[in-house]
């Protein structure tokens, strides 16, 4: 199986760089999602890889720098966004494509051909044209195309973003075991977060053409590195503060209107250094209004809204001081509803401090 | 839709008997020529007086028609390939890059469209003396390629708009060179607007009159040669051999219509 | 830097051939640009020097002005005539059944397709001495001479008005076809009439075709030479024959060259100012 290596790889458009010097190394056998808001480059990154735009920098395969290289001897496998599969050629065909510009005997095409039929369970629907499949059949298609060469690394373009709601999650399930069966390294761009979190070994987080942070999506989830990680995942609230000090393993900090808080941060952070608090709905506890624990942050507010969505309800309440605070509670609710008088409480673990 | 417009259509009976009288009164003259070509007699009268092919097989006993058919054949298939070939490599790089003038470009290669014919000719006609260059060939085969170029660049330039991109992209990734995308993936998928841009630019040549009068001291071509006739002649022979010009068109827009569809390419 | 050297050769391949064509085109239009200020020798023949002659020549007589006022004027009103005939066929198309649009199409493809020395010829036929419309006027009665349809101003009219109207045509129908269909609805909803809702809905809407196709057909009306030539039979020459008639008949190139950038320059003053009244009556019904 194959590594690949990314080395300041940079990408300006005329004035406008789009990729600022990024490095990042993906193992091989690696599901890697590349996650972040419309714009922030991650279709570039996948261009780049597969040799479509020009860059500063390097990218290695194994080891080996692969920039002199041109797309049709990358051999890399794609799966566009919008599928780009040819519409003047059935669905085997399709398939067979990359096979015959290697130039293989046809027996041995035509048997890949039906393997990969099988693999995607597109069964009997190789004489097809891609305009009379499914939106899900057409990704499935595109998906045998790519891997039927047997490439080092499939690269997904936000494949699953054109399906609905609940074909996208079947997909994501079945790409993901395909993924692990084939033990292909692949690289999945996506912008829905909760895909990247229920799919990937590691996520990438990119905004405006940089990385953000990589790590597991625990990590991820748990130790946001910064404020826009923090805030593009989950529906955390943040929350300006300045560190007073530490206090057993956790740090003390203050919020604009005095108030004193716990929270766990780096180990480097130093008084008076500002940071913003982080803190995730599901963390936060709504108690009665004269609710005391010592051991928790616990902070006075009024409810502004409620929305009720099944499972959970998402309540938004506003703590002295004026800030927002997003909590969730289970089930339908406690019959909340605005100007209710609540305490929020959370543990210090529960609060991080993350940087600008 | 179907039965919402029929009810409309019924509700719009003054507009569809309107509209339906101008496309007779369109018709009727070609209905007319066609008759007359079909005389008996040596008169253009309408209806004929007596039914024969006499006047179909006089237009192949006349040399001059034979030979500026020839002419004007050879003339379009020069010229379209021509054009075609100029408007694909134009189109291309007017829609795939970015460079300085490329505006301009594209304005100066439709531009022979409002240009009057009569100046077109004209203008040819000066250059080529200028020039002392004594043959009208290779000048009536550089202006009819200028002529139909904005037709082919038209049509190619928006086909390979609406081409996506990623199908190319697609196939290199597959392992083709960019040239063997193109061949294998792009060319077949523009061929019906490209087979568009040749059949109007095909017709634009075969058919131009004005701008083509000004070159014709060695060659004839079949526009030319049927004015002529028709001033100075006085039989249904120019009536039989445009009826035969009219069915070739109309078996083209049939196969027009069959191949892209003649609403889509109405609408263009 | 020699991927951007590669690139930039590609791209010289690629506009080369139309670069070659248009540089040819253009310079065929300078040499009558330069020609126009020519002093004439006669046979076709240049002199040297810098004269204004035939621009005098042309501008001072109004017997050739007259050409070209004349083309201006049956352009306008034959315009208008084609516009009017051709909204209508194009409404129809949109209005009429699937079939009887696919046959209008192919009806008006066909003329679009067969060459115009071929359908004015056809309706030469039908105006001439012994032609259908002089026998038919007879036999009804409404004359006992045979009328004299041809070689005059109506001829010509005809000729121009029945081969443009395909022009016309298609891009009405066209914007007329990209009109969101809801929007009728929606009037119709809020209790337009069906005059009202073509006047205040549709036609404004169909503006951006008609105003292509009001454009093309002026130009083509203008600058007319086979309608005049076959129709008018002499009676009723245009500036295009006139042109013709100086550069091949009379040799008299720079006199010739000066009429053509006279009536190129008025015509395209002439298309600037309906494009830019065509422009005022868009903006309002731009979404
Ligand atoms: N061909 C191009 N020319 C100029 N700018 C481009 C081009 N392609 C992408 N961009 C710009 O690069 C940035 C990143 O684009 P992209 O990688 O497609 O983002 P993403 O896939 O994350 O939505 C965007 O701001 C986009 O506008
Ligand atoms: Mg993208």
């Amino acid at each position: 199986m194959h590594g690949i290596e990314f080395r300041d790889v940079a990408v300006r458009y005329g004035s406008n760089t789009v990729l600022h010097g990024l490095s990042l190394a993906i193992a091989p056998s690696e599901f890697l999602a590349l996650l972040g808001p419309s714009g922030c480059g991650k279709t570039t990154m996948l261009r780049v890889l597969a040799g479509f735009v020009p860059y500063a920098g390097s990218v290695l395969l194994d080891g080996r720098p692969i920039d002199a290289v041109p797309t049709h001897r990358r051999g890399i496998g794609i799966v566009f966004q919008d599928y780009a599969l040819f519409p003047h050629r059935t669905v085997a065909e399709n398939i067979a494509f990359g096979l015959r510009m290697r130039g293989g005997a046809a027996a041995a095409i035509g048997r890949r051909v039906e393997e990969m039929l099988e693999l995607l369970r597109l069964g009997g629907l190789g004489a097809r044209y891609p305009g009379q499949l499914s939106g899900g059949q057409q990704q499935r298609v595109a998906l045998a195309r790519a891997i039927a060469i047997d490439p080092p690394v499939l690269l997904l373009d936000e494949p699953l973003s054109s399906l609905d709601k609940k074909l996208r999650e079947e997909m994501q399930i079945e790409l993901r075991q395909l993924q692990k069966r084939v033990g292909i390294t692949t690289v999945f761009v996506t912008h829905d977060q909760e895909e990247a979190l229920a799919m990937a070994d590691r996520i990438a987080v990119m905004n405006g053409g940089r990385i953000q942070q990589i790590g597991t999506p625990r990590e991820i989830y748990a130790r946001p590195a910064n404020r826009f990680v923090a805030d593009f995942i989950g529906r955390s609230s943040l929350h300006p503060v300045r560190v007073a000090g530490d206090a057993d393993g956790t740090w003390r900090c203050t919020r604009e209107d005095g108030t004193a808080l716990r929270a766990v941060g780096p180990a480097s952070a130093s008084p008076g250094a500002a940071f913003f608090l982080s803190v995730r709905p599901e963390s936060i506890a709504l108690a009665a209004p004269d609710h005391v624990d010592p051991a928790l942050n616990v902070l006075d507010a009024v409810v502004e809204d409620v929305v009720f969505q099944g499972g959970v309800s998402h309540v938004r309440v506003r703590a002295a001081g004026g800030a927002l605070f997003a909590c969730e509670e289970r089930g339908p609710g406690a019959g909340r509803g605005p100007g209710e008088r609540v305490r929020i409480a959370w543990t210090p673990e529960d609060g991080i401090l993350v940087p600008e | 839709m179907s039965a919402g417009a029929a009810a409309s259509g019924r509700r719009h009976a003054g507009v569809a008997i309107a509209s339906l009288l101008v496309v007779l009164v369109l018709c009727f003259p070609l209905i007319v020529l066609v008759g007359v070509s079909l005389n008996a007699g040596p008169r253009q009268v309408f209806p004929p007086e007596g039914l024969s092919l006499r006047w179909y097989l006089n237009v192949f006993d006349r040399d001059g028609f034979r030979r500026a058919l020839q002419f004007s054949l050879a003339l379009a298939t020069l010229s379209t390939a021509t054009a075609l070939v100029v408007g694909v490599l134009a189109g291309i790089a007017i829609v795939r890059h970015r460079f300085p003038g490329r505006d301009v470009l594209l304005t100066a290669l439709m531009s022979p469209l409002v240009v009057p014919q009569v100046v077109v000719g004209m203008a040819f006609l000066m250059a080529l003396s200028a020039l002392r260059i004594h043959s009208s060939l290779l000048g009536m085969f550089v202006m009819h390629t200028i002529l139909v170029m904005p037709y082919t660049v038209r049509l190619v330039v928006s086909s390979l708009t609406r081409f996506r991109i990623s199908l190319e992209e697609a196939a290199r990734s597959l392992g083709a060179s960019p040239a063997r995308a193109f061949r294998l993936v792009t060319l077949p998928i523009i061929r019906p607007g490209m087979f568009a841009a040749g059949v109007f630019a095909f017709v634009s040549s075969f058919e131009n009159f004005t701008a083509t009068q000004f070159l014709v001291w060695e060659r004839t071509t079949l526009p030319i040669e049927i004015y002529g006739y028709v001033q100075t002649e006085n039989d249904p022979t120019a009536a039989a051999i445009s009826t035969m010009v009219i069915i070739v068109t109309a078996v083209l827009t049939l196969a027009l219509n069959r191949y892209i569809g003649v609403d889509a390419f109405a609408r263009r | 830097m020699r991927a951007g050297q590669q690139s930039r050769l590609r791209l010289a391949t690629l506009i080369a051939p139309g670069t070659l064509l248009v540089a040819a085109f253009f310079g065929c239009l300078g040499v009558l640009f330069v020609q126009s200020f020519l002093p004439s020798a006669g046979m076709g023949r240049l002199g040297d020097g810098f004269t204004l002659a035939s621009y005098a020549a042309f501008l001072g007589d109004p017997f050739y002005v007259g050409y070209l006022l004349r083309s201006i004027a049956i352009a306008v009103y034959t315009t208008a005539i084609v516009l009017v005939l051709g909204y209508v066929v194009a409404y129809h198309m949109t209005l009429c059944g699937r079939r009887m649009r696919l046959a209008i199409s192919i009806v008006l493809l066909v003329q679009f397709f067969t060459s115009f020395v071929i359908r004015t010829y056809a309706v030469m036929l039908v105006l001439g001495r012994f032609g259908i419309a002089n026998r038919t006027l007879q036999a009804i009665g409404l004359t006992d001479e045979p009328l004299r349809l041809l070689f005059n101003e109506f001829a010509v009219a005809t000729g121009i008005v029945l081969t443009a109207v395909p022009y016309m045509v298609f891009p009405i129908y066209g914007s007329l076809m990209a009109i969101e269909p809801n929007l009728r609805a929606a009037a119709e909803s809020l209790g337009a009439t069906r005059r009202r809702i073509f006047w205040e809905v549709v036609f404004p809407l169909s503006l951006p075709g008609v105003a292509a196709a009001v454009v093309i057909v002026f130009l083509f009306a203008l600058t007319s030479y086979i309608a005049p030539g076959l129709l008018g039979g002499g009676y009723f020459d245009m500036i295009a024959n006139l042109i013709y008639d100086k550069a091949v008949n009379a040799q008299d190139y720079p006199f010739a060259a000066a009429a053509a950038v006279v009536s190129v320059a008025t015509t395209l003053v002439l298309v600037y100012l309906m494009q830019k009244g065509f422009r005022l009556a868009i903006r309002g019904t731009e979404r």
